[in-house]
C-alpha cells in the first residue's frame, strides 16, 4: 500500500510539473536591423558635402571691395616691371620681392602672390618680419651646416635677405592704405645680400636669384601656357657657394591667392584621401603639413593626410573665381602646407615647399641618440608647378575636370575601356594558422569552390568583372607578403576558367611591404635602410596583441622579386600608395624610388592597385579601397569626391570591402554619389574557421552570409550603371541638405537622397535613402 | 590587468588589410574569448562633429557632461563658472549657477529632475530646481560636515563629482578622499561614506597587515585604498565607481557591496556613464572609449589619442555621456570641445539584441544575435546570447557549440550536463547489455580460459622483448613506484636504469604534458589551444628540469651526497612516472565531466602533484642517502641554487649584450661620422 501511495505521489507530481511548465512563446517577432539615424546633425557634418549658400552680403562685399585690381600706375608704383602675355593671361612680375600679378583676361580678374588687403581691420597688425614674408613671393629655407637641426631651420623671404625698410616700418597701422602697406624705403633693399636679375627669353622670364647673404643662388623660370602660370626651377641651377649654410627647401608664391579671414565666399580644396573642403568661415588654430603621395618612412615622416594627387585649390567665389595649383614635376619631394586664418595669421593660404635636401637624424647608437644632419648634395630633381585661374568652373568639380584633362593629355592617366559594371570579388583562399609546431596553411576556399561560387553567381546573372585571389600561395596572406609561388591546388585551372568567362583574375601580391613573418624576405638583404641608416622596420602593435615588425623592402629588391614572379596581372598593395626614400651606399630620394617602381609597374598587363597616388595611376586598370572621407581633421567643413571625379570615366574605382559596412544604405549611396563600385571579400568556409589566423581581421566573409547581399548590391548598382554608364562627372550640386545631384558628361543626372524623407524635384519623387537617375 | 599596448593606427601608411569601410579614424575592437584577445569588429560609432561654441558661449575648461530624460545636455565648465544647458533639438542655450558657482567640475540630473553640481572652488555641492520659466533656483547646498567624526578641521573637502540614487540621496566625490563618496540625505544631512575602495589583498599587504598596526601601514608603507576617481548612476539608481590605477569599473548595490564589475578595463578611466540599454560607457585619459555590456563584458573599444587634430580622437578627455539615441558625447578640456559620436547600424543591432537579452527574452533575441554574428563571427556576447537562446529552447547541442565559442564555462557545463544526461538515458539499454556481456565474458572466461586466448599475443610479444635491456629499464619504473627505496637504490647501485631510459621517461612526460594542455576540456583548462607556444612550453618544462638536476647534483656533491650526475638525472626522470600515467588519464576524464563534478578532476590532479612530489623527495633522500631533515634542506638549497644559476646566466647574457652593443655603436658612430 505504502509503495502504491509513493508511486501515485510520483505520478501526480510529474504530471503537475508537466502541466505548470512555462509555455515558451513561439510567436517570435520578426526582427529588422536598425538603420543609422540620418538627421540634420549628420547631414550637416563634414562627412557630407554642404550647400554653397553664402550670404549675399558677403558675396556683394567680396565683389565690390575685395578684388585685386591694380591700375597700370599702381602696378608701376609697386614695382611690377616685367610682363608676359598669352591668349588667356597676362603676368606682371616684380623681381625685388619676387611677386606676380596674374590677370585672367577671359574672366576679368586678377590674383596676386602677395597677401592683399593688409591693414583693413582697422587695427595694427603684423611686424616687419611678418610683412617681409607676406610681401615676398620667394622663400628659402636653410640651416647652418655646423648646427643642423629641425628647430633651427630658418625660412627667409627675399625681403628678409634684403633687409628692407617699409615706409611705415613695423606694424601695418590703421591709417595705411592697402597699397602703401607694400611701399618700401627707396634704397633700403640691400643688393649686397640679394640680387634678382631677370632675362626674358621667348616669353619666359628667367629670374636668377643670388642670395648672397646665405651663399646660395638659383633660377626660377616663369612662363604662361594655356593652363596658366608655370613655375619651373631647374635643379642644375641651384648652387651653394659656401660652407656655412645649407639650403633645405624653396617655396614659390606662398601667398598666391591668399584669402583674408572670411572675406571670400569660397573654400580651400585639399585632395586628402577622397577630398576635403575648408570653407572660409572662422579661425582655425591648426595647419596641415603633408608630403604629396603620403609619408616617407625613409625620413620617419608619418603624415596623417594622404594627398594622392599633387594639386590644391582655392575657390574665392564659388563658380566665379578661384585657382588651383598642380605640381607637375617634383611632387615626390614637395610638401603642401595649408595655413588658415588663426590667432597667428589673418590669411588662408596654400604653400608648396620643394625639398632640396631633407634634414634627417644621424643615429649613432642603439638608444637612438644622434644629431640632425643633411646630405652633402642638393637634389638633382627639377620642380615645376602650374597656377591655373578658374571662372565658371571655380569649384572642386571644375578643378577635377581641368586636372583630369591635363593628366590625360600628359599621359599620366590612361582611359580604361569599361564594358560592364565594374564589380570586384575577392576570394580569401586560405592563410597560415597556428599548429602544434609553428603554423600551417588553412584552406578557406579551394580553387574548385571559387569556381563553384562564381558559377553560382553567374547563373544568378551576377557577373563580377574582376576577381582578386588572396591566399593563393600556401604562404598565406596577412603579413606573409611577398608570397612565394606555392600555388594552391587547381589554381591554374581556376584562372583559365575565369579568363574564359571574361573575368580579370588577379593574384594578390605585395613587393614593398613585408613583415618578420614572411618566408621570402631576408632582413639583412631585403629590408631597406632609412636615411638614419636604420632598417625600415615599424613595430605595429594593437589592442589585439598581435604586435609585429613590419618591414619596407629596398625598391631594387621589390623589382627583382616582381621580375622573378613574372606575373602578367596582379592586385598589388603598398606600391603606389607608399613612397619612401632610402639609403643604400648613398641617399636615394622618393623620385629615385618612384623610377624603380615605374619599371616594376610597367611589366604588368592588368593591375589593380590599392589607393595609388598619381604616379602609379597610369599603370592601373582598377583602383581599389577608395576612402569615403578625408583624413578627418576637425576643421574640414565638407567631404567632396574630388579624387573619384578626377578618375571618373577614366579608371574604375572600387570601395573598401562592403562586408565591413556598418552604416548600411548610407555607404552604398555615398558610393553611387562618388562613382565607386562594390567590393566584397568572401570565403567558402565560415569565418569562424579562420579565427586563429591573422586573417581574422576579416571578421565576416562567409559566402552563405553574403550571397544575397552580393546579388542585391549587384542589381542596385547595375540599374544605375545601365542608365549612367562609365562617364566623366561634370557637375555635382548639393540641392538641399542631404540631396545631391551629379551630372555626367552626356547630361544624365543622378539624384541621391541621403535623408529619411521623400524628396521631390520637378515631378519626380525620390524615396528616402535612395538614388534616382534622371535622363 | 596590465595596460595593453597602444593602438598604432597606420591606416594610411599601411593601407593593406585594414578594415576601413566606414570612414572612421580608428579601429574598433571587441573581446573574443575564443581567441583570448581583442579582435576587430564592425565600427560601432562614427565621429560626427566637434563643437566648441553653443550660441554665444564658448567652452573654456569643460569638466563634466550629463543628459536629462529629455536629452537636454548639461555641461560643467570650471573656468566659465557655470553649468551650460543646451537643447540640441531647438539649439537653445541656458546657464545655471551664474554668480553662485565658481569652479563647477561635476554635474548630474537626479531622478527628481533637479540639477546637482559639485564645485571645486567653493568647496560645496549644490542642488538647483527648475522653475516653470526655464530658470533654476538653488534649493540646497551640501557642505563639509561640522563636528563630524568623519572630518577633522584639517581634512580637505574638495568636491569634484556628484550623483544621486533613486531615493535622491546625494553622493559627492571628494578629490583624493580614500574613504569613498560623501553621502548626504537630500536635505543636506551628511550620514557617512559610501563606495570606498578596499586595500588589495596582495601578499605584501597581507604580510604587512600581520606585523604592523594601521597607522604604521598607512604612514610607513602607504598602504591605503585608492581614492575613487569618478562615479555614475544606472537606471536603477545603483552607483558605479571607477578608480585610477584599478581596472574598469565597479557597480555597487545599496548595501555598499560590489554587485557587478567589468570583466576587463583600462586603469585610467576619466569618466563613466550608463547608457539607455544599461550598457556602460567609459573614456580613458588616453581617449579610448569602451562600451560594456550590462554584465560587464566588453562590447566595443574605439577612438584613442589625438596628435593631429583629428575628429573622433582626443587630447584630454574629461567626461562622457550618452543620450537616449545612444549618441555619445565626450568633453575634451585640452581642445575645449565636445565631440559627438553616432551609433552605426551595427551598434543599433547589438543594442536591440541586448535589450531583449536583458529582459530575459532569449528566444526573441535569437535572430538579432544571429544577425550580429553574421557581421562578426567572433562577437562574444552574440555567441553567449545564442548559447542562452538555444539553451532556453532546450537545443542543448547547439547551445554547447556557442558556449564553447564564447568560452562560457558555466553555460557549457550546464548544456553538457543536459546532453550527457540525454546520452546516458538513451544509452541505458546499451550500457546494461554491454555490462552483461562483460560479466558474461569474465565469468565464462574463467571456464573457457578466454584470457589466455585473448592475451596470448601480448604474452608472446612480452616474451620476445622482455630480455632487452631497455625494456627492463623502462619496466623498472613501475617497480620503483611500488618500492621507492629499493628502486632508487637500484638506480644508484645496480644500474637498473640508463640515460636512454631516463630520457625516454622525460620525453614521455613532456608528451603527456602537451596532450594534457592541448586536449583537456576547456572547463578545466584555462589555456587557449591556438595561443599555446610550443617553444615556450619546451622552455617551461625543460629548463626547470635541467636546472633542478644540475643544481641538485652540484649541491649534493659538496654536501656529502652519494648520487652522481647520472643518478640524479635518471632518478628525477623516473620520479615523473605518476604524472606520465596521470595526466592523460585526467585529460580523458575531463571530457566527460561538468563543473558539478569538478572536485573529481581537482582531486585527481592533487594526487598527481602529491605523488610526483613524494617521489622527488624520496629520490633526493635515497639517491644521496640523506636523513629526512637533510633531504628537505637539500631540496631548498637546490631550488635556491637553481634560481642563482638562472640569475647569473641572465646577468652574463645582459653584460655580453652590452659589450656587443658597445662595439656595434662604435662601428655605427664611425660609419655615420665618417
Amino acid at each position: 500500500m505504502v509503495n502504491f501511495i509513493k508511486l501515485l505521489t510520483i505520478i501526480t507530481l510529474t504530471s503537475m510539473i508537466t502541466i505548470i511548465q512555462p509555455q515558451v512563446d513561439d510567436q517570435v517577432e520578426s526582427f529588422n536591423g536598425s538603420q543609422m539615424t540620418m538627421d540634420d546633425n549628420m547631414l550637416s557634418s563634414n562627412r557630407f558635402t554642404q550647400e554653397d549658400d553664402y550670404d549675399q552680403t558677403q558675396i556683394d562685399d567680396f565683389n565690390a571691395l575685395y578684388q585685386v585690381n591694380y591700375s597700370e600706375e599702381e602696378r608701376t608704383l609697386l614695382g611690377y616691371r616685367y610682363s608676359i602675355e598669352n591668349e588667356r593671361y597676362v603676368l606682371y612680375f616684380e623681381p625685388m620681392s619676387f611677386s606676380v600679378l596674374l590677370y585672367d583676361k577671359v574672366n576679368d580678374y586678377m590674383m596676386s602672390s602677395r597677401a592683399e588687403f593688409q591693414g583693413i581691420s582697422g587695427e595694427r597688425e603684423n611686424n616687419t618680419a611678418t610683412r617681409n614674408l607676406l610681401n615676398s613671393g620667394l622663400w628659402l629655407s636653410y640651416v647652418r651646416k655646423a648646427n643642423v637641426s629641425q628647430a633651427t631651420e630658418t625660412t627667409v623671404s627675399l625681403y628678409d635677405l634684403a633687409d628692407v625698410d617699409y615706409v611705415n616700418n613695423g606694424s601695418v597701422t590703421e591709417t595705411q592704405t592697402p597699397l602703401s602697406t607694400f611701399e618700401i624705403v627707396e634704397g633700403s633693399y640691400d643688393e649686397r645680400d640679394i640680387d634678382v636679375s631677370v632675362l626674358e627669353v621667348n616669353q619666359v622670364l628667367i629670374a636668377t636669384v643670388d642670395a648672397k647673404a646665405i651663399d646660395a643662388s638659383l633660377e626660377v623660370h616663369l612662363s604662361l601656357n594655356e593652363r596658366g602660370l608655370e613655375v619651373y626651377i631647374p635643379s642644375d641651377k641651384i648652387a651653394e657657394s659656401g660652407d656655412i649654410y645649407g639650403l633645405t627647401s624653396i617655396s614659390v608664391f606662398p601667398y598666391f591667392g591668399a584669402v583674408r579671414e572670411n572675406l571670400a565666399p569660397g573654400y580651400m580644396l585639399i585632395p586628402d584621401q577622397v577630398g576635403g573642403l575648408i570653407r572660409f568661415e572662422k579661425p582655425i588654430e591648426a595647419t596641415i603639413r603633408a608630403l604629396f603621395y603620403g609619408g616617407d618612412q625613409g625620413l620617419n615622416d608619418n603624415t596623417r593626410a594622404y594627398l594622392s594627387l599633387p594639386v590644391v585649390g582655392m575657390v574665392h567665389h564659388v563658380n566665379h573665381q578661384g585657382f588651383y595649383v598642380s605640381v607637375d614635376e617634383g611632387a615626390e619631394l614637395s610638401e603642401l602646407q595649408a595655413v588658415f586664418w588663426s590667432s597667428r595669421t589673418r590669411y588662408y593660404r596654400t604653400q608648396l615647399n620643394f625639398q632640396l635636401r631633407p634634414i634627417y637624424k644621424a643615429i649613432i647608437n642603439a638608444a637612438g641618440d644622434g644629431r640632425d644632419q643633411i646630405p652633402e648634395a642638393l637634389t638633382n630633381k627639377d620642380y615645376r608647378a602650374t597656377y591655373t585661374l578658374l571662372g565658371d568652373d571655380a569649384n572642386y568639380v571644375g578643378i577635377a575636370n581641368h586636372y583630369q584633362d591635363y593628366l590625360l593629355n600628359e599621359g599620366a592617366l590612361v582611359k580604361q575601356e569599361v564594358s560592364q559594371l565594374p564589380y570586384l570579388l575577392q576570394f580569401l583562399m586560405g592563410d597560415q594558422t597556428p599548429s602544434f609546431l609553428g603554423t600551417t596553411y588553412l584552406e578557406m576556399t579551394s580553387a574548385q569552390e571559387v569556381e563553384s561560387i562564381l558559377t553560382q553567381l553567374l547563373n544568378q546573372n551576377v557577373s563580377p568583372s574582376v576577381v582578386a585571389l588572396l591566399g593563393w600561395s600556401k604562404d598565406g596572406v596577412i603579413d606573409q607578403s611577398p608570397y612565394r609561388l606555392r600555388d594552391v591546388s587547381g589554381l591554374k585551372d581556376l584562372e583559365a576558367f575565369m579568363t574564359s568567362q571574361g573575368i580579370d583574375v588577379l593574384r594578390h601580391q605585395d613587393y614593398v611591404s613585408s613583415s618578420e613573418l614572411s618566408e621570402r624576405i631576408g632582413f639583412n638583404r631585403d629590408v631597406a635602410l632609412n636615411y638614419s641608416r636604420l632598417k625600415m622596420s615599424v613595430s605595429q602593435g594593437s589592442l589585439n596583441a598581435q604586435a609585429i615588425n613590419r618591414y619596407f623592402v629596398y625598391p631594387e629588391r621589390s623589382l627583382a622579386l616582381s621580375n622573378q614572379d613574372d606575373l602578367s596581372s596582379a592586385y598589388l598593395t603598398s606600391i603606389g600608395g607608399m613612397l619612401n626614400s632610402f639609403y643604400d651606399q648613398g641617399f636615394y630620394d622618393r623620385i629615385d624610388t618612384r623610377m624603380i617602381y615605374d619599371e616594376l609597374l610597367t611589366s604588368y598587363e592588368t593591375l589593380m592597385l590599392n589607393q595609388p597616388s598619381l604616379y602609379a595611376l597610369k599603370y592601373a586598370d582598377y583602383y581599389t579601397h577608395m576612402p569615403i572621407i578625408h583624413s578627418q581633421y576637425y576643421f574640414y567643413t565638407d567631404t567632396v569626391p574630388f579624387v573619384p571625379i578626377v578618375l571618373s570615366g577614366i579608371l574604375p574605382v572600387f570601395s573598401s570591402e562592403l562586408n565591413f559596412n556598418a552604416i548600411g544604405d548610407i555607404l552604398k549611396l555615398q558610393m553611387l554619389d562618388y562613382g565607386m563600385y562594390p567590393n566584397f571579400i568572401i570565403t567558402e568556409e565560415p569565418t569562424q574557421t579562420m579565427r586563429f589566423t591573422r586573417s581574422n581581421v576579416f571578421f565576416t566573409t562567409h559566402f552563405n552570409v553574403f550571397e544575397n547581399e552580393i546579388r542585391s548590391t549587384y542589381d542596385q548598382f547595375k540599374d544605375i550603371y545601365d542608365a549612367v554608364g562609365f562617364q566623366k562627372v561634370i557637375s555635382r550640386d548639393v540641392l538641399d541638405l542631404g540631396i545631391v545631384r551629379i551630372t555626367y558628361e552626356d547630361q544624365t543626372q543622378l539624384l541621391i537622397n541621403y535623408t529619411n524623407d521623400i524628396y521631390t524635384i520637378g515631378n519626380v519623387n525620390i524615396d528616402a535613402l535612395s538614388a534616382e537617375v534622371m535622363i | 590587468m596590465k595596460k595593453l599596448l597602444l593602438i598604432v593606427i597606420l591606416m594610411m601608411m599601411l593601407p593593406l588589410f585594414v578594415v576601413e569601410a566606414n570612414g572612421v579614424p580608428y579601429l574598433t575592437f571587441t573581446y573574443s574569448s575564443t581567441n583570448g584577445r581583442f579582435v576587430y569588429t564592425q565600427d560601432a560609432y562614427i565621429p560626427l562633429s566637434r563643437k566648441q561654441t553653443f550660441e554665444d558661449i564658448t567652452l573654456d575648461n569643460p569638466q563634466d557632461i550629463t543628459f536629462d530624460e529629455h536629452d537636454i545636455m548639461y555641461i560643467a565648465d570650471r573656468d566659465l563658472g557655470i553649468i551650460l544647458v543646451y537643447d540640441e533639438i531647438n539649439q537653445t542655450t541656458k546657464t545655471i549657477g551664474e554668480g553662485i558657482l565658481e569652479g563647477p567640475t561635476g554635474v548630474h540630473v537626479g531622478f527628481d529632475g533637479h540639477v546637482y553640481v559639485a564645485d571645486f572652488i567653493t568647496k560645496k555641492a549644490y542642488q538647483f530646481a527648475p522653475n516653470n520659466d526655464d530658470t533654476y533656483n538653488l534649493v540646497q547646498t551640501y557642505e563639509k560636515p561640522l563636528n563630524s567624526p568623519f572630518f577633522s578641521d584639517d581634512d580637505p573637502f574638495d568636491p569634484t563629482k556628484i550623483t544621486t540614487d533613486n531615493a535622491n540621496n546625494v553622493y559627492v566625490l571628494l578629490a583624493g578622499n580614500i574613504n569613498g563618496l560623501a553621502q548626504y540625505k537630500n536635505d543636506g544631512t551628511f550620514f557617512g561614506y559610501f563606495g570606498g575602495n578596499s586595500i588589495p589583498a596582495s601578499w605584501q599587504n597581507t604580510v604587512t597587515f600581520l606585523f604592523f598596526d594601521e597607522e604604521t601601514r598607512r604612514n610607513l608603507f602607504q598602504i591605503i585604498p585608492d581614492p575613487v576617481y569618478n562615479i555614475a548612476t544606472d537606471q536603477d539608481g545603483l552607483i558605479l565607481t571607477t578608480t585610477k590605477g584599478l581596472d574598469g569599473y565597479l557597480k555597487l548595490n545599496i548595501a555598499n557591496f560590489v554587485l557587478n564589475r567589468s570583466v576587463w578595463g583600462f586603469d585610467n578611466n576619466e569618466d563613466l556613464f550608463v547608457g539607455p540599454y544599461e550598457t556602460i560607457f567609459s573614456v580613458t585619459s588616453e581617449g579610448y572609449i569602451v562600451e560594456y555590456g550590462p554584465d560587464g563584458s566588453v562590447l566595443f573599444i574605439f577612438s584613442g589619442t589625438d596628435t593631429s587634430n583629428i575628429q573622433g580622437l582626443f587630447q584630454g578627455p574629461t567626461s562622457i555621456a550618452v543620450n537616449s539615441k545612444s549618441q555619445i558625447y565626450v568633453l575634451d578640456n585640452q581642445t575645449a570641445s565636445l565631440q559627438v559620436f553616432v551609433p552605426t547600424s551595427f551598434a543599433n543591432l547589438v543594442h536591440s539584441a541586448i535589450e531583449l537579452y536583458q529582459d530575459g527574452r532569449y528566444v526573441e533575441a535569437l535572430e538579432p544575435w544571429q544577425q550580429v554574428l553574421e557581421q562578426n563571427a567572433l562577437f562574444d556576447l552574440a555567441n553567449q546570447g545564442l548559447g542562452d537562446a538555444y539553451f532556453a529552447e532546450m537545443n542543448y547541442e547547439e547551445a554547447l557549440y556557442y558556449y564553447e565559442v564564447a568560452r562560457n564555462q558555466q553555460g557549457y557545463s550546464d548544456a553538457f550536463w543536459e546532453v550527457r544526461n540525454d546520452v546516458l538515458l538513451n544509452s541505458g539499454a546499451f550500457i546494461i547489455v554491454f555490462l552483461f556481456v562483460v560479466l558474461l565474458f569474465s565469468i565464462g572466461g574463467k571456464y573457457l580460459k578466454l584470457n589466455d586466448i585473448l592475451l596470448k599475443p601480448i604474452k608472446v610479444v612480452n616474451e620476445k622483448i622482455k630480455d632487452y635491456p631497455l625494456i627492463k629499464e623502462l619496466k623498472f619504473g613501475f617497480y620503483l613506484m611500488t618500492h621507492p627505496v629499493d628502486g632508487y637504490y637500484g638506480i644508484k647501485r645496480e644500474n637498473k636504469a640508463s640515460y636512454l631510459s631516463a630520457t625516454i621517461y622525460f620525453l614521455l612526460f613532456f608528451i603527456m604534458y602537451l596532450i594534457f594542455i592541448f586536449e583537456t576540456n576547456f572547463l578545466f583548462n584555462p589555456l587557449i589551444r591556438s595561443q599555446i607556444d610550443i617553444f615556450e612550453q619546451i622552455i617551461s618544462i625543460f629548463l626547470p628540469y635541467l636546472l633542478f638536476v644540475l643544481a641538485n647534483y652540484l649541491v649534493c656533491s659538496i654536501r656529502d651526497g652519494e648520487g652522481s650526475f647520472k643518478d640524479v638525472f635518471v632518478a628525477t626522470s623516473y620520479s615523473l612516472l605518476p604524472a606520465i600515467i596521470g595526466l592523460p588519464f585526467m585529460t580523458l576524464i575531463s571530457q566527460g565531466l561538468t563543473l558539478n563534478e569538478a572536485f573529481l578532476f581537482d582531486f585527481g590532479m592533487l594526487v598527481i602533484y602529491v605523488l610526483t612530489g613524494f617521489y622527488l623527495v624520496m629520490m633526493v633522500k635515497e639517491i644521496h642517502y640523506y636523513e629526512m631533515k637533510a633531504t628537505v634542506g637539500n631540496i631548498l638549497i637546490t631550488i635556491f641554487t637553481a634560481i642563482m644559476i638562472l640569475v647569473v646566466v641572465f646577468i652574463v647574457y645582459l653584460l655580453l649584450g652590452e659589450v656587443v652593443q658597445l662595439f656595434l655603436d662604435i662601428i655605427r658612430e664611425v660609419t655615420v661620422r665618417g
